[in-house]
């Protein structure tokens, strides 16, 4: 338990300067004021990006409508999906094909797709097996960075909308956001990951015999510049199937900390970009220090149930010994179990089996699938976040008998149908997904106990597709066109339309004036305000989904004892 | 139109960041990049961080893997917590040990099916069969392990380690 004080307290100290620091410069580089004065480095840039917006034939001083907004990023991606379409469809004709050359079919093609451009990167093919080296180190990365831009944009957006009364330009935004953000950091921490073992080559295979004469194969390939965007992107997709476990992706100890890091600035940053730009830093510090208190919370448990083992193994050998089944030696128990509780909340690369862990640790993971405003997904779980913090001043409103307000800005009906629209979108599909498939596929063996679980990995598999997350108990066979078509179809669904109301939301906010808080007005930067955010978010997730956690992980807990 | 423009440029500069990449970590560092291979007598034996299948009694055992460490297909077998192909599994992987005495790393599942290590009391355990293979003093073997061992990061992050292929390459070189 030492060990994972100490790394969380390591964790805070390098994160949080790295967070503010990014958050202020997001602040500064996406504040769309005319009026604002330009550091020297802002003059640099746009002196670079300009030629870039004008072959794009972007005028970056147009201020775009919500719904142009929306559309604007909508079917950009849609356009970059149907470009990949076909590289992916004729993937065997085309050169740097590495080891493999596999015919993909179209249902897993759509659902490869719309997993990577939803950034939900959710994997059901063997990136070994299914995708060529071109297909997998080219295509992937760009899939990757351009959903990670779109997810930025529809948080900035939000943010810009809410507290700056702007909603600026998708295209201005999607590009800036990439050079920016994400091609400077993604090549300092690719340079970084190389130090510290990552591959990074255009070698796709080589062959040598072990030491104890037996034949292997190594694949490798571009994989630090690959795991740059996957982590930093928040997208979880890997260039291997063991993700994050396999060693040329995590090969120590310290690039798992890293990685942790890689996974959890932008969310944070985030925050503190929202206090900048409501000029209130008490407010951003009171919401981060609320979420962290959450997710250490999930740290705690999560490591604890695992260092104490699992009761059957630990029968078998007569001592008490931690729970090593599917995580790796060089991580630990620690490192594994903290990263685990990271990712349900963060990003979906995971560095060991989730499925062997204490059924606690699924069940964390759904809690956190189901509510997405703790951290969340790049760019989204911020708005899921004030999201949250808007129905609880709007509740606290209603029960003070005040206009109920958010930021100084009025909160009105068509305001409450758009959260609330945001907030019933991912139980609607989630709930019906899994009724249609346990309908379809039930679970066949009579074994009560496979039973529950195959019901955990249904839910599970949902779940982590709607949160735009990604993760999923993989001993779920679910490489069969029905699984492909049928996720494919409720990523996309629950991806757009979330960022439809994200935008539409925004763009509501931002015709109403900001009105001056009064002495009656009630306080969102309070640690009593905060209290009751904590609450809502557990309360309306637990309203919704409690019913349905009780009845997988903690059905599996409460049966083997 | 723009929309078509804006994925085109996003496509030049993803190919842009992955050649940039890979041509500065393969000049400045070309052994890392290339996947760290291990060499003996200028032959490649193997990669520092990738483990390799032991089998024979001369040399130590890393932790079972379910394609036995090719690479092919990395990962692992997904056994959930109280699953009876866990304990099923897990009594198989124990066959091997004379003991039942044993540390839990060395008969289950790494997470990648790759892993290069196992834990330091894992490798003690194996010390008894491999100085009746090879005939070489138990202290000897301890010795051995210990050089080898890594030590707790600063003391309290990680576990104490030994990384297999090391230890076996270091076995190899003692004289008898």
């Amino acid at each position: 338990m030492l060990e994972l004080l100490f790394l969380i307290f390591c964790f805070l100290l390098v994160l949080l300067p790295l967070s503010i620091f990014l958050g202020k410069f997001i602040s500064t580089h996406f504040n769309n004021d005319p009026n604002k004065i330009r550091s020297k480095l802002e003059k640099i840039l746009d002196t670079i990006e300009k030629p870039i917006f004008k072959v794009c034939g972007v005028n970056s001083g147009e201020e775009m409508t919500a719904r142009k907004y929306f559309l604007s990023l909508f079917w950009s991606n849609v356009l970059l999906s149907a470009i990949c379409f076909i590289i992916l469809y004729f993937q065997n004709d085309l050169p740097y094909k590495g080891v493999v050359a596999w015919q993909l079919d179209v249902p897993l093609i759509f659902h490869i797709l719309s997993s990577l451009i939803t950034n939900t990167c959710q994997t059901h093919h063997i990136p070994e097996i299914h995708l060529t080296s071109l297909s997998n180190y080219f295509v992937m990365p760009l899939l990757m960075f351009y959903s990670s831009a779109s997810g930025l944009s529809t948080g900035i957006v939000f943010m810009r909308a809410l507290t700056q009364n702007k909603i600026g330009n998708a295209y201005v935004d999607v590009i800036k956001s990439m050079t920016r953000i994400l091609f400077p950091i993604c090549f300092v921490i690719t340079i970084i990951f190389v130090l510290l073992g990552m591959p990074n080559t255009l070698t796709t295979s080589i062959s040598y015999e072990t030491l104890d004469n037996v034949k292997q194969t190594i694949l490798l390939g571009p994989v630090a510049s690959f795991e740059a965007i996957k982590l930093f992107g928040e997208n979880g997709l890997s260039c291997f199937n063991a993700n994050s476990a396999h060693p040329f992706e995590n090969p120590s100890y310290l690039s798992n900390f890293l990685q942790l890091l890689c996974i959890s600035t932008v969310p944070t940053a985030f925050i503190v970009t929202l206090g900048y730009w409501l000029k209130n830093h008490k407010q951003s510090m009171i919401i981060l220090s609320i979420l962290f208190f959450v997710l250490i919370f999930e740290f705690t448990v999560t490591a604890a149930f695992e260092l104490k083992g699992n009761p059957i193994i630990n029968n078998l050998i007569k001592q008490n010994s931690a729970n090593w089944t599917g995580k790796d030696t060089r991580l630990g128990i620690i490192g594994s179990s903290v990263f685990e509780a990271a990712k349900s909340n963060l990003s979906g690369s995971a560095n060991a089996s989730i499925e062997s862990f204490h059924p606690i640790a699924s069940a964390l993971a759904l809690f956190n699938l189901s509510n997405q405003s703790i951290f969340g997904v790049q760019g989204f779980g911020t708005v899921f976040t004030i999201n949250f913090i808007l129905y609880t001043a709007f509740f606290i409103g209603l029960m003070l008998g005040k206009t109920p307000e958010i930021f100084g800005k009025r909160i009105e009906k068509n305001e409450i149908i758009l959260s609330s629209m945001l907030l019933l979108i991912n139980p609607f599909l989630v709930l019906i997904g899994i009724a249609v498939t346990l309908y379809l596929y039930p679970c066949n063996t009579g074994d009560l106990y496979e039973n529950i679980h195959y019901y955990t990995q249904v839910f599970f598999e949902f779940a982590s597709g709607t949160a735009s997350n990604g993760s999923g108990l993989e001993g779920l066979r679910d490489n069969t066109p029905y699984w492909n078509l049928s996720l494919a179809i409720v990523m996309f669904l629950a991806r757009y339309g979330a960022m439809a109301s994200m935008i539409f939301l925004g763009g509501s906010f931002a015709h109403k004036p900001i009105v001056p808080p009064s002495i009656t007005t009630f306080r969102t930067d309070t640690i009593m305000f905060a209290i009751i955010f904590l609450m809502m978010s557990i309360m309306s997730t637990i309203l919704v989904y409690f019913p349905f956690i009780i009845l997988g992980p903690l059905t599996e807990i409460f049966m083997s004892r | 139109m723009t929309a078509l423009r804006v994925c085109l440029i996003s496509i030049i500069f993803t190919c842009l960041y992955v050649f940039s990449t890979v041509l500065i970590s393969c000049i400045i560092m070309h052994n890392q990049a290339n996947g760290s291979f291990i060499k003996t007598n200028n032959k490649i034996i193997g990669s520092k961080f990738i483990g390799q299948e032991f089998t024979s009694n001369k040399y130590f055992h890393g932790r079972p893997s379910l394609n036995h460490y090719k690479n092919d297909i990395s990962g692992n077998s997904n056994f959930p917590f109280y699953s009876k192909e866990l304990t099923e599994n897990t009594l198989n992987n124990l066959k091997k040990y004379r003991s039942n005495a044993i540390d839990a790393n060395l008969i289950t599942e790494s997470a990648s099916g790759l892993d290069p290590h196992i834990t330091y009391n894992g490798a003690i355990l194996q010390i008894d069969r491999i100085a009746q293979s090879r005939g070489i003093a138990k202290e000897e073997l301890l010795k051995l392990i210990n050089k080898n061992a890594k030590p707790h990061i600063f003391g309290i992050f990680g576990e104490k380690i030994v990384h297999v292929l090391e230890l076996n390459i270091s076995l190899d070189n003692v004289k008898m």
